[in-house]
């Protein structure tokens, strides 16, 4: 035994960092461990000052390293030269996925995971995504609603800082806000249309964890808009602004990095986990770490292949899997550019600076009436802005006209992108593919994943209604699609040991508890039972804060 | 007048219509005091592109040899033959060889293959080797130093957001509004 600790946290991002702080807070001796490398706040972002000019391929990068180490994440939108360094090799983390639809597996393995890189947008569930299971039968129910969590989005949006404004929503709840960002001239013209030509749809701008007020050691948002290179103002929500410091101050946080965890160790004499086996992945030599109580708080897929590769003689589908429903159920957003349109007129107006978030136009469909056979909603991201000299290459010209006509902004152009529910489905799973090995000796990761007709319904009629409200502008369409993107390239992949009312049918319990073992709780996204249409991660949080709390009072009551 | 001035000034833009190119090419890199004196055809198709005016263009600043990095890496799918396809299209379309012709007629015949490649939908091999070429040719430009903040606006920490407000007759676009230029 390499050390002993009240509690074992799995995994530093979004929500390894809450429950790392939320159990030292409360006085545990906490083991965070990560089996990425370590990146220091502020002094670990190396490539955050730097000018295209100062890159050897100007901020596009290597297309030919590109090609052969980061295929996977390189189509992501937040894949940069800059950037590159917080998205894993994928030529050194294989997973095995189908050839039809190749399931795009976008991670970052270092200290503080997906949260330096993440969309920062940050929404409320409400009791319609709650109740949305119970609701149409799909999925199993919820084993909490609104009012269970209500407080815990409070108190993580009071820490983490939110701006945003305040609409009364029933589907999109308001939170503890700092001031919002303001909308562009544009936007503002359509927020006015919209609203003005349909009762129940609003355009307000996107909710997102960059503050608009200093909090303290952090800095308010400097509008740069270049967050996934880190940002040493500590302007946005991360582990290392946030969650990491806060740990660190209460002296009861050990730290491990290049550490993975290999598996989750069972005693099936007193039906507990009693620590985890860690490979140490630069010495390649194990460790075991013992503690009262271990979260899972790896990622939805990460998290799902530890209890997989735990299992044993008791649980010899995976740990805590009694139910069969480990590894089942995996969601992720379908996603679509449903139009981009050039918008006439406005051309005296402009804006200053790099707002960090775009607009939203919360969900409609599903809400206040049934809208025909489609089930549970979807809603827009996006925004307008000026085209910029990139437009050079979509327009004949050379010489001296094409430069001095991109010598100037170009005329505007408004993007919609949806964000559709998906429904959990069984055949949507993560398992363990025993035959390929990963470099570590590990069996991979092997991941399915389909979208359904629904989802192919709500992102067609998403089109249509983007083209329609686009079109109160005199707008140009030109690009649209209903489309799905592939499973994984909307990063909200959720499910996989989904809570439930049932120890039957679901892997955790109404606290993020497994139902065959107390001392194990999973409070990444692979709790979720459903998708709702809103970016999940402050639910993740709430959620992680909420089961700590529960932890905290069950260890202390000798429950657990 | 300094260098600068000459290069850009009225008379070598003259010059440049009415000379053959390597002539007037040996001209301008004894302005810039350079002792290269054979244009390669990525030179000439800079210089084509984004030709200096009030500020240098994308020769100037060096951006044959990023293009050249950029092909050799394989940015933005261009690749090797690329440059082939359109010096072949380029002489064939010049009735005689692109790169002996005067500036005024590799203008006319680069402007011709330009508006050609735009017109094809999809675009033909030909076609599509330009389109990534000057793509090429951009980026390197918009995103040199001089490119991003001599002839466009180029600022890393705004520090505020003006949501709405007015732009000046002469306001450049900004080479550091990341969804503009992405």
């Amino acid at each position: 035994m390499n050390g002993s600790f009240d509690a074992i946290v799995v995994g530093s991002g979004i929500t390894g960092g809450w429950a790392a702080k939320e159990l030292t807070e409360k006085g545990l001796k906490v083991l965070m461990i990560e089996r990425g490398r370590m990146i220091e706040h502020g002094s670990g972002y190396t490539t955050e000052t730097l000018a295209p000019w100062q890159l050897p391929f100007r901020g596009k990068g290597d297309a030919q390293l590109y090609e052969r180490d980061y295929a996977i994440q390189r189509k992501n939108r937040a894949f940069d030269e800059w950037t590159q360094a917080h998205f894993v090799n994928d030529r050194e983390h294989p997973y095995q996925t189908t050839a039809d639809e190749p399931f795009q597996w976008r991670r970052g393995y270092h200290l503080g995971g997906r949260s330096l890189m993440w969309g920062r947008q940050t929404y409320r569930w409400s009791d319609l995504d709650f109740e949305a299971n119970k609701r149409d039968g799909h999925g199993v129910d919820w084993p909490i609603r609104y009012a269970d969590i209500a407080r815990w989005y409070d108190y993580v949006e009071e820490f983490i800082g939110v701006s945003g404004s305040k609409e009364g929503l029933a589907q999109l709840p308001d939170g503890q806000f700092q001031p919002p960002m303001a909308l562009n001239a544009v936007e503002l013209a359509l927020k006015a249309k919209i609203e003005s030509q349909y009762h129940d749809r609003s355009l307000i701008i996107g909710r997102c964890a960059n503050l608009t007020q200093a909090k303290p050691g952090r800095a308010p948002c400097q509008y740069r808009s270049i967050c996934a290179r880190g940002c040493s103002y500590g302007a946005y929500f991360s582990t290392q602004s946030s969650t990491l410091p806060a740990a660190r101050a209460t002296g009861n946080l050990t730290l491990l990095t290049d550490s993975l965890v290999e598996r989750v160790n069972y005693d099936p004499q007193t039906r507990r986990a009693t620590g985890v086996r860690v490979l140490d992945v630069k010495s390649r030599t194990y460790s075991q770490y013992a503690a009262r109580v271990v979260f899972m708080c790896a990622s939805t897929i990460d998290s799902v292949a530890i209890l997989q590769r735990s299992a044993s003689e008791e649980f010899p589908n995976g740990l805590a899997n009694s139910s069969g429903a480990l590894g089942r159920y995996l969601m992720d957003h379908a996603n679509a550019l449903s139009a981009v349109a050039v918008i006439p007129g406005f051309t005296d107006r402009t804006y200053f600076g790099n707002r960090p978030t775009g607009i939203v136009i919360p969900r409609f469909r599903n809400v206040q009436h049934r809208d025909g056979d489609l089930l549970r909603g979807y809603s827009y991201q996006g925004g307008a802005y000026r085209a910029g000299w990139p437009r050079g290459t979509r327009q004949a010209g050379i010489g001296k006209d094409l430069k001095s006509d991109l010598r100037k902004p170009g005329a505007w152009e408004f993007i919609l992108t949806t964000f559709a529910e998906c429904l959990p489905r069984a055949e949507n799973r993560v398992t363990l593919d025993e035959q390929a090995r990963d470099p570590h000796g590990l069996p991979q990761t092997r991941i399915e994943f389909r979208h359904g007709d629904n989802e192919r319904k709500l992102l067609a009629d998403a089109q249509v209604e983007a083209k329609a409200m686009l079109s109160l502008l005199g707008a140009h369409v030109v690009a649209e699609s209903s489309t799905p993107g592939l499973g994984g390239t909307s990063i909200h992949e959720m499910g996989g040991a989904r809570m439930g009312l049932d120890p039957r049918s679901s892997v955790l319990n109404r606290h993020n508890q497994a139902h065959d073992i107390p001392n194990l709780f999973v409070t990444d996204g692979a709790c979720m039972a459903s998708s709702a249409c809103q970016n999940p991660s402050l639910t993740y949080m709430a959620l992680t804060a909420r089961a700590a709390d529960y932890a905290v009072t069950q260890i202390k009551a000798g429950q657990v | 007048m300094n260098r600068r001035r000459l290069l850009t000034s009225g008379a070598v833009a003259a010059g440049a219509v009415l000379v053959p190119s390597a002539l007037w090419w040996a001209v301008r890199q004894e302005q810039r005091g350079s002792v290269e004196t054979h244009p390669t055809l990525l030179d000439v198709l800079c210089d084509l592109v984004i030709p200096a005016t009030g500020t240098p263009g994308a020769l100037e600043v060096g951006v044959p040899a990023f293009v050249q990095l950029a092909i050799d890496h394989g940015l933005a799918s261009a690749h090797a033959p690329d440059l082939q396809l359109v010096a072949a299209d380029l002489d064939r379309r010049s009735g005689a060889r692109f790169m002996s012709s005067t500036g005024a007629r590799q203008h006319e015949v680069l402007a011709a293959v330009d508006a050609a490649a735009y017109q094809q939908r999809p675009p033909n091999d030909i076609a599509a080797a330009w389109l990534r070429i000057k793509q090429l040719i951009l980026l390197g430009y918009y995103t040199s130093e001089v490119g991003a903040t001599q002839e466009l606006r180029y600022e890393l920490v705004p520090g505020r957001f003006d949501s709405d407000i007015a732009l000046g007759q002469d306001d450049r676009a900004w080479a550091s509004d990341w969804v503009a230029v992405t």
